[in-house]
């Protein structure tokens, strides 16, 4: 086993690596930038090198500089976590001839799978049902019409690389299909330094579902359930449950299957994730598969019992899986609610800011993976994720009372962030029903605005938090114990 | 007293009284807001923490100022409350709501990548007219009315701050 690991990432899951890494026995080096001096990642490790300027390419994005923290550090290998260089095949290259572990897949397998029109052609010839597409990228907007037709309006314009919905336009007719070109090819460029992107058939009212997988160096692969991911804004998840109401124990089987297939069709080794829609008649179509560990993974941690990235660190040092397929059991049900620094009332625009208060949830089944704290600046250079809220009960009704309760007890104040959406989403009858689908925050959600219900109790907590503070300031004439931005504001009455 | 609040953009009057044999400033008191009558104490557990009783049944608030507003957190809901009395106090603060006249300028330090739109330029309501980026995330900002576009202050690649306007336009006469 490794004696020392190198986290090339930053905030939540950079956190969360260590905490595996820790009860492993194994020690953990933090990189950072200068934008993440005082992160959560950056104080948790056992040892921290500042690595170069907030700009990605200069830090978190940065071959050499990681290389060399790890030479410096004399970590023996490397997590990538997800995001920036998780799905870099030159990187895990990289990594392989500086005689460093890469914990992920080997590049060769990251590389075809990393091109989504190559995995397209990869996964036909392993027979599993792909959606109908383009199997090379095109950079002619004429040739792209013409397919548009030929397969019929709506189509998803997909970035060839990279993911988290970047890069990606949904297209309802041919006069937005210039624009949704341009703009999705120079988001692509942006993100992952390659613009080239491609048609697909645009499936509306489809679930996503995806198969998380495990696979070692011995020819052992198994999948661990599914998760349900279409409460999405903006192509990005935001809810992500398992087991799905959709899936039946025939259909998980299928699926499984399908992705076990995947995943030996491409020579598949370590976690990874295989991504299908499922359409309203049980059918499944193969999107792409994701080379890193996911944001939402927790939640098949929580159903299986299975700390995944326990699973990543031991099949990197080469050790056969701890589990065959009979051994996952999933029992209960999981849901994540992804908290970012984003205003819900404003189209989800970032927020940053400084944290100035936080208090998070915690009882029994509630879980949360968090990279911030009380008086930490959200920095502006990078993905606006702050953490993750999880939980678990015995079944959905109870899974989603829980998430109601854990995201009512959760406080973050200075920034917006979208909890009183995320709770409106959980509480809405469509959501209990269970009759969820990718479209569904656009058609039912996007005329949400924040809340007005409590709003006389808000006015009153004003007040009374005003009086407070005069009683205090008037407590024996000297100022409060505590400092609060009142204090700066001069004189003023009420 | 008295106080006028937006609390997420809707208007809010208030009155808060107190019965003169309370014996301190935090119990028993009422607050009237429209019909409403809440009779209230407040309990303040630490900085921002605040233990309502309001007509007996017991609830958690979290408040913090930030800028302009003051933000109070309820049971997961958030409610951004601007105090317009204070405002009038001070009138060099004096802002909000009800200056923000429909202006191009980013909503948060973003980068300029594309400018849909030249001088001169006829625009309809609604038209896209410049791509920013800001956090990784492309965004668009849109004509507020139809109008000619009469100056342009930012160009592709420049780095843009909130307050700056970035496309003027020249408002078209009622159609």
């Amino acid at each position: 086993m490794f004696e020392k690991i190198l986290i090339a990432n930053r905030g939540e899951i950079a956190v969360r690596i260590i905490k595996s890494c820790r009860e492993m026995g194994i020690k953990t080096v933090a990189v950072y930038s200068e934008a993440d001096i005082s992160s959560l990642h950056v104080q948790n490790a056992d040892e921290a090198l500042l690595i170069g300027n907030s700009a990605p390419g200069e830090s978190y994005l940065n071959f050499d500089k990681i290389i060399a923290a790890a030479r410096q550090s004399g970590a023996e290998a490397i997590h990538p976590g997800y995001g920036f260089l998780s799905e870099n095949d030159k990187f895990a290259e990289r990594c392989r001839q500086e005689g460093i572990v890469f914990i992920g897949p080997p590049p060769a397998v990251i590389k075809s799978l990393g091109d989504k029109t190559a995995a397209r052609t990869l996964m036909l010839a392993g027979d599993v049902p792909v959606i109908p597409g383009m199997n090379a990228p095109s950079d002619n907007l004429e040739e792209m019409s013409q397919y548009a037709i030929e397969i019929g309006y709506p189509v998803l314009l997909k970035a060839v690389a990279g993911g988290g919905g970047k890069g990606m336009r949904v297209v309802s007719g041919p006069d937005e299909l210039q624009n949704a070109f341009e703009q999705a090819k120079s988001e692509a460029a942006a993100a992952f330094g390659n613009g080239a992107v491609y048609l697909e058939k645009y499936l509306e009212k489809s679930r996503h579902i995806e198969i998380q997988i495990l696979a070692d160096n011995f020819g052992n692969t198994i999948h661990l359930c599914e998760r349900e991911c279409s409460i999405q804004r903006r192509h990005q998840k935001i809810i992500e449950e398992t087991p799905s109401a959709a899936v039946t124990p025939e259909l998980r089987q299928k699926m499984g299957q399908a992705a076990i297939n995947a995943a030996r069709a491409a020579r598949y080794v370590n976690a990874g994730t295989v991504e299908f829609l499922l359409d309203g008649e049980g059918n499944f179509y193969f999107m792409e598969v994701n080379t890193r560990l996911q944001v939402e993974h927790p939640i098949t941690e929580m159903i299986t019992g299975i700390d995944l990235v326990r699973e990543q660190i031991k099949i990197a040092a080469g050790l056969p899986l701890s589990y065959r397929q009979e051994d996952i059991e999933p029992r209960g049900h999981a849901i994540e609610c992804r908290i970012y620094a984003e205003d819900p009332g404003n189209s989800f625009m970032p927020s940053p800011g400084e944290i100035l208060y936080l208090k998070e949830p915690s009882g029994p089944g509630i879980r949360v993976d968090s990279g911030i704290y009380s008086g930490f600046t959200v920095p502006t250079a990078y993905d606006p994720i702050l953490s993750k809220l999880v939980v678990y009960a015995e079944d959905r009704p109870g899974a989603i009372a829980k998430a109601v309760c854990a995201l009512g007890e959760y406080v973050i104040l200075g920034i917006k962030t979208p909890i009183p959406f995320l709770l409106n989403v959980v509480k809405s009858a469509q959501f209990q029903s269970g009759e969820t689908h990718t479209r569904m925050i656009d058609e039912s959600f996007s005329s949400w605005a924040p809340p007005l219900d409590k709003a006389d109790t808000a006015c009153v907590a004003y007040a009374a938090f005003l009086l407070s503070l005069r009683k205090a300031f008037q407590a024996e004439g000297e100022k409060p114990k505590f400092q609060t931005p009142w204090d700066t504001l001069g004189n003023w009455s009420l | 007293m008295e106080y006028s609040l937006t609390v997420n953009g809707e208007q809010k009057k208030m009155a808060i009284t107190s019965p003169p044999s309370a014996p301190s400033a935090l119990e028993d008191k009422e607050a009237v807001i429209g019909e409403q009558i809440y009779k209230f104490r407040a309990t303040v557990i630490d900085d921002h923490k605040l233990l309502l009783s309001i007509n007996g049944s017991q609830v958690a608030a979290y408040l913090a100022r930030v800028g302009k507003e003051t933000q109070v957190f309820i049971n997961g809901e958030l409610y951004s409350i601007l105090d317009l009395g204070e405002a009038d106090k001070n009138p060099q603060r004096r802002g909000g709501p009800h200056d923000q006249l429909q202006k191009i300028t980013p909503p948060m330090p973003a980068v300029v990548i594309r400018l849909l739109v030249a001088l001169g330029d006829a625009v309809k309501k609604g038209q896209p007219l410049i791509v920013l980026s800001a956090m990784k995330m492309e965004a668009t900002l849109y004509a507020p009315y139809a109008g000619t576009v009469k100056k342009i202050n930012a160009a592709a690649g420049e780095q843009v701050m909130p307050g700056l306007i970035l496309v003027e336009i020249e408002q078209a006469l009622e159609e």
